[in-house]
């Protein structure tokens, strides 16, 4: 009745229509049903498994690059910080040597005598002996015996000399003498390094008067250390019941441990000669 | 070359004493460090190449301090003659009788040492004040004097074998 051709053709028309009626039936409801619910349940795992490994290593690919970056701005900071910090401590030590230069500035400008400041480049290898050296020698006028003082008191005095640099015997090393006074009552005796620390102040009369506190200076009488520098303060008096002199341990006042600048007077007081009539 | 090591040690550890060590408070206690080296050539070098190195290094330090002109030297020569005295009757270099050697040194330089100063000052105030500081460089030296000489071996046989290499090649072997 009908040709095969025509029987196909109407055969596609109807799964046609039949596709789009179901297609546009679905299409207004969420299907769930059994299989499809048991397909999910079987492949999500594997998806998230998959999902997460593939997140797990491209947060680490990009938070890798991201560290990196940061450990490099980290450094960079770090370097700026450590700069500043070097900047700010050479500008403290700039800032203190100013004032150290200052004082020695205002010293060498009050003391009215011809001095070179000098820079100390180093301390005796032994803790037995006290000596320094300072960049200062024969090319800058320098002599033996001559006076090396600071604002705050003596120091010692040149004993060797070389073109640039000479060797500072301080006036606390045991071989150390100078001559001085009492401020307060002009009591004479000779300033003596000691062993341990400070000095003692030997050959004081017991009848004269000293007390802790009272302020030692020199008396210019041993021709290297001009009159009146500032050798130290009384810190202890013993007055033994013989002999004829009294035990006084003196205090420095000029700070042994920190030395960094000194000033080598020139023109030291030569000895007062007596003219004889 | 071993001279110039040797000049280059001695250097190094002049200016550190004098300068840095100096200036540290922790190490106000610590031993004249060229006592190692003047130990090591007494071990380890012959007379010989030993002396001439010690009599610099002891005038060096000489006019650096303020101690009486040739203490250091007669000091050096004193512990290296001790220590030579001392090889020809123990097994110093390969036992644990090394670790003794630098604080032995330090012990014959500060016993001169206090020789000199007891004739200068009264022994009543030097005395606890010289066994404490002796007590101070001891330990120092027990603590430290193995590794310089550890240091002064390798350092020394490495440059004596390049030293050798440089000659076999300037021979052509």
């Amino acid at each position: 009745m009908f040709s095969k051709k025509t029987v196909m053709i109407v055969g596609v028309i109807l799964l046609i229509a039949v596709n789009i009626i179901i297609l546009s039936v679905t299409s207004t409801r969420y299907p769930s049903f059994g299989p499809g619910r048991i397909a999910i349940a079987l492949t999500a795992p594997f998806q998230t498994a998959v999902v997460g490994t593939a997140r797990f290593f491209s947060d680490i690919w990009q938070r890798y690059f991201m560290l990196v970056g940061v450990a490099r701005e980290n450094e960079k900071l770090e370097h700026a910080l450590r700069r500043s910090r070097e900047e700010n401590h050479r500008l403290e030590e700039v800032a203190l040597s100013n004032q150290r230069l200052r004082q020695l500035l205002e010293f060498q400008q009050k003391t009215a005598r011809r001095v070179v400041a000098a820079e100390v480049i180093g301390k005796d290898p032994s803790p037995w002996f006290k000596t320094i050296i300072i960049d200062k020698g024969l090319e800058d006028g320098l002599t033996k015996s001559l006076p090396v003082v600071v604002p705050e008191g003596v120091v010692g005095q040149v004993i060797e000399l070389a073109g640039n640099y000479s060797k500072v015997l301080l006036v606390i090393d045991q071989n150390s003498a100078v001559d001085a006074l009492v401020q307060r009552t002009r009591a004479r005796g000779i300033v003596a390094g000691a062993i341990d620390s400070g000095f003692l102040f030997k050959y004081v009369l017991r009848k004269h008067d000293v007390q802790v506190g009272d302020a030692v200076v020199t008396s210019g009488l041993d021709g290297v250390f001009p009159k009146g520098l500032r050798v130290g303060e009384v810190s202890g008096v013993v007055k033994r019941t013989a002999g004829i002199f009294q035990e006084v341990t003196v205090m420095p006042y000029a700070d042994f441990e920190t030395l960094e600048e000194v000033l080598v007077i020139l023109n030291p007081p030569t000895h007062p000669q007596t003219e004889v009539p | 070359m071993t001279y110039l090591f040797y000049a280059l040690v001695c250097l190094s550890l002049v200016v550190l004493e004098t300068t840095i060590i100096a200036d540290i408070a922790v190490f106000d206690d610590l031993y004249d460090l060229l006592v190692t080296f003047v130990a090591y050539l007494g071990l380890y070098r012959s007379i010989k190449e030993s002396i001439p190195v010690i009599i610099c290094v002891g005038f060096v330090m000489d006019n650096l301090s303020g101690a009486p002109f040739g203490l250091y030297l007669t000091a050096y020569l004193w512990i290296f003659a001790g220590i030579r005295f001392g090889m020809r009757y123990l097994q110093v270099r390969t036992s644990a009788l090394v670790m003794f050697v630098v604080p032995i040194a330090v012990f014959i330089e500060q016993i001169l040492f206090a020789a000199v100063l007891f004739m200068q000052t009264p022994s009543g105030i030097l005395a606890p004040l010289f066994s404490k500081r002796l007590g101070g460089q001891l330990f120092w030296a027990l603590l430290t004097g193995p590794f310089f000489l550890m240091f002064y071996e390798v350092f020394d046989s490495r440059i004596e074998k390049w030293a050798a290499d440089r000659k076999a090649e300037r021979n052509g072997l």
